[in-house]
């Protein structure tokens, strides 16, 4: 059990890794996360820490990544397996069936809460930004090649993305 | 699949064998044709033939026998030809007599028509000579015939010396006619089915590489597969590429310095030679054919390698086509319409000779056409180079045009994950290549010198041997024996890494005027490293990702393969607006992507 310090019921003693279990986690944190940036965000913060700039453990908003078999995979901001009370979904798959998009967002203000990205690469200061600042969906499928970060002459899909929202949700 | 891939693999190999084997399927045999084919005339063409008596018509089985023995065919002509054409001891002395006229010693070369016969041929190039070399002392008093002897003695051995230049056959002539001969005496098994062998080796070795590549393209799903990479014995500096290495520093020495000894290849590529273009091969023909052949089907292999990327696919199509159209086939087409052959997308200074006396006459006497082809060369030199790689960085030219590049992302890619990433690399990277930078625009400097007032010496250092030697170090040795030949040893990118000056001058380009940089993705890098392992500069990417740092390095030739490999999307290349272009390093630590000195300042 760690504090937002990462720092143990001993004094000078801390936890990082899969083992911190935090008392008083960030708002949309979870109490325990083992992923790889996690484990890495916490060892800077610790460094500080060890280097007597005392830091508290801010992860911010949520990210991860994976690459299952030959499709990767990107997330950020909170995406659950359902859709929580409040939210609603918008979802697009390519005809290949190796790319989708599926972005979170409020029922009410239309804010934007997370996106999952199979076989596209999204830029994470942009949907950081997008999270932080609560944009509203249409915002967000409107400036979507803005969040592009696939290699150049890779096949673009905004232009369709926006056509089929604006067809569905109005 | 399996099945058909290994078939391919044994019948590229088999062809390999045979394409080795050749070098030894043929005897050698002199014949009066042959010689007629060297275009030999005059006193060598007679001389040649008296000394070559013994070996006319006999077959020779071993080609190291027939070389030794034309090496002495040589000798004897030589010395024969000296022998006849060079002044005597005795006409020397002839000459220092009829010079003494009662004590009073007054030397002219017209004695020499007293002492000789003026309508023999032989005779009259010795007068020549002794007007040429003793001019000098024409009506000259001399205190003693003894001064005069010693005199005339040392002008008329400048004389003789000069025998072997001009009339008998020196070292360069001796290399280049034992190639030509050795082009059309050779007799036996090769040279009676040349079709057939041509057939058995670059047509099959062909057919076997394309049957071992195309079901690539439907294995698997696509992506990047780079299992088990080093314990592959060729991929790894293991046996496999130790001996692939071998054969290809090998092959180059031959090429440059020795091709008597890969003769048969050279035929073999003739028949290709004759059948697309009507012209004889010669041994850069050979390179030429083997070097586009490479670069086409290992292109081939490439594009199933990464054909989920369309970045690597655009790129190595435009390879394929500036070594198929540009570097193979047009200077074939411009020799047939007598325009110079060159290839028009080489850059000064990786093109070196382009200021070459001998290149720029072939430029002005080629009328508007060749006056346009050499204000290309010029114009890419001092605007495309700079302009280009200022909106494309140098990429525009080292991986999608240029040739070495060419065959550095075709034929070279399995072999790139064996360029060094240590930092003292680095630094042997920078002395290196920026040196033969400097040492090509010195050498340029003595090339204009030389193209432009007619005289070879600068400073007192020859423009003709200054060159010689740039072209013996780096342009064969470094380019060619190490460029190419340590692919399976140093990667595929040694050349264009330490060695060339043109990538210098990008390098220099791209690191302080140009809108490319390669962008990282916030947070995502997670420290797999496959950036770096897969990056033919040896440029360290991880270190940029982890920090969120551009990676702008003069050395990057934007292949893209970073961002290709990449398992979490964190590397693009791109051309953006050049302010912000060195940024800061993000601190990634904490907070999701913040700059590192707001986090200082917040402290």
């Amino acid at each position: 059990m760690v504090d937002e310090f990462l720092q143990t019921n001993i004094k000078d003693v801390y936890a990082i890794g899969d083992c911190a279990q935090h008392k008083n986690p960030a708002p949309n944190r979870k109490t325990i996360e083992q992923v790889w940036y996690t484990g890495r965000m916490q060892g800077e913060t610790i460094a500080q820490t060890i280097c007597e700039r005392k830091t508290k453990y801010q992860p911010g908003i949520w990210f991860n990544s994976a690459k299952f078999f030959d499709i990767e995979y990107q997330t950020y901001g909170n995406v659950g397996n359902e859709l929580k009370e409040g939210e609603e979904q918008f979802y697009w798959e390519d005809k290949s069936g190796r790319k989708c998009i599926k972005l979170v967002y409020d029922k009410m203000d239309k804010a934007i809460i997370g996106v999952n990205v199979f076989g596209l690469r999204m830029k994470h200061e942009v949907f950081e930004d997008w999270i932080k600042n609560k944009a509203r969906i249409h915002q967000v499928i409107r400036d979507l090649r803005n969040a592009n970060f696939d290699p150049e002459f890779t096949k673009k899909h905004e232009k369709e993305i926006n056509e089929i929202f604006s067809a569905e949700i109005v | 699949m399996k099945f058909i891939k290994n078939t391919g693999l044994g019948i590229v190999t088999t062809a390999f064998i045979i394409f080795i084997a050749s070098l030894f399927l043929n005897s050698f045999k002199l014949t009066d044709q042959v010689i007629i084919n060297t275009g030999m005339s005059g006193v060598q063409l007679e001389n040649f033939d008296i000394s070559s008596q013994k070996m006319m018509n006999v077959t020779y089985k071993s080609k190291f026998k027939f070389l030794n023995d034309l090496d002495k065919v040589f000798e004897s002509a030589n010395s024969n030809i000296i022998n006849k054409f060079s002044v005597s001891d005795v006409d020397i002395g002839k000459l220092v007599e009829l010079s003494d006229q009662n004590g009073k010693i007054s030397y002219s070369a017209d004695y020499a028509e007293v002492i000789y016969d003026v309508n023999d041929p032989i005779t009259t190039s010795k007068i020549k000579g002794i007007r040429d070399y003793t001019g000098w002392m024409q009506d000259r008093e001399f205190v003693s015939a003894e001064e005069l002897h010693s005199n005339l003695t040392s002008s008329i051995n400048g004389f003789n010396n000069s025998i072997i230049y001009n009339t008998a056959f020196d070292d360069y002539k001796i290399k280049s006619l034992k190639l030509s001969i050795l082009m059309s005496s050779g007799v036996g098994l090769l040279a009676d089915n040349l079709q057939f062998f041509f057939f058995l080796t670059f047509i099959l070795g062909i057919f076997g590489a394309l049957i071992f590549i195309i079901p690539k393209f439907f294995e698997g799903t696509a992506g990047i597969k780079n299992d088990n990479i080093f314990k592959n014995p060729m991929n790894s500096r293991g046996w496999l590429g130790i001996i692939l290495g071998t054969f290809l520093i090998l092959f180059y020495i031959l090429l440059y310095f020795y091709p008597v000894y890969i003769v048969e290849w050279i035929r073999l590529s003739d028949v290709a030679g004759q059948a697309l273009f009507g012209r004889e091969a010669s041994q850069w023909f050979l390179y030429g054919l083997l070097y586009t052949i490479a670069v086409v089907v290992m292109g081939l292999r490439f594009l199933t390698k990464y054909r989920h990327n369309r970045y690597q696919q655009i790129r190595t199509y435009s390879v394929m086509f500036f070594q198929l159209g540009i570097a193979f086939v047009l200077p074939q087409v411009l020799y047939a319409l007598n325009l110079p052959e060159v290839d028009l997308k080489n850059i000064w200074p990786l093109d070196y000779s382009l200021f070459y006396d001998w290149r720029i006459d072939s430029y002005m006497t080629s009328g508007a056409l060749g006056l346009t082809f050499f204000a290309l060369g010029i114009a890419l030199i001092f605007l495309g180079v700079p302009i280009f790689t200022f909106f494309f960085g140098k990429r525009w030219y080292c991986s999608w045009v240029c040739g070495c590049g060419g065959l550095a992302e075709t034929a070279g890619d399995p072999f790139r994950q064996l360029s060094s990433k240590k930092l003292s690399a680095w630094k042997i990277e920078r002395y290196l290549i920026n040196g033969v930078l400097v040492f090509a625009v010195v050498m340029t400097i003595w090339v204009l010198y030389t193209s432009i007032t007619a005289k070879s010496n600068l400073l007192g250092i020859s423009s003709y041997e200054i060159r010689k030697v740039y072209g013996f170090l780096i342009s064969s040795i470094f380019a060619g024996v190490v460029g190419t030949g340590f692919y399976p040893l140093m990667g595929n990118r040694v050349w264009c890494r330490f060695g060339c000056p043109l990538a210098g001058y990008l390098g220099i380009v791209q690191k302080f005027k140009s809108r490319f940089r390669i962008t990282t993705n916030g947070g995502q890098c997670i420290s797999c490293g496959n950036c770096s392992t897969y990056c033919e500069m040896g440029i360290d990417v991880r270190w940029y990702a982890q920090r969120g740092q551009n990676i702008i390095r003069s050395s990057c030739v934007g292949c893209g393969v970073c961002a290709a490999v990449c398992p979490r999307g964190v590397l693009k290349l791109e051309n953006k607006a050049e302010k912000g272009r060195y940024n800061e390093p993000i601190l990634l630590g904490n907070d999701g992507v913040i700059n590192i000195r707001k986090a200082r300042l917040n402290k």
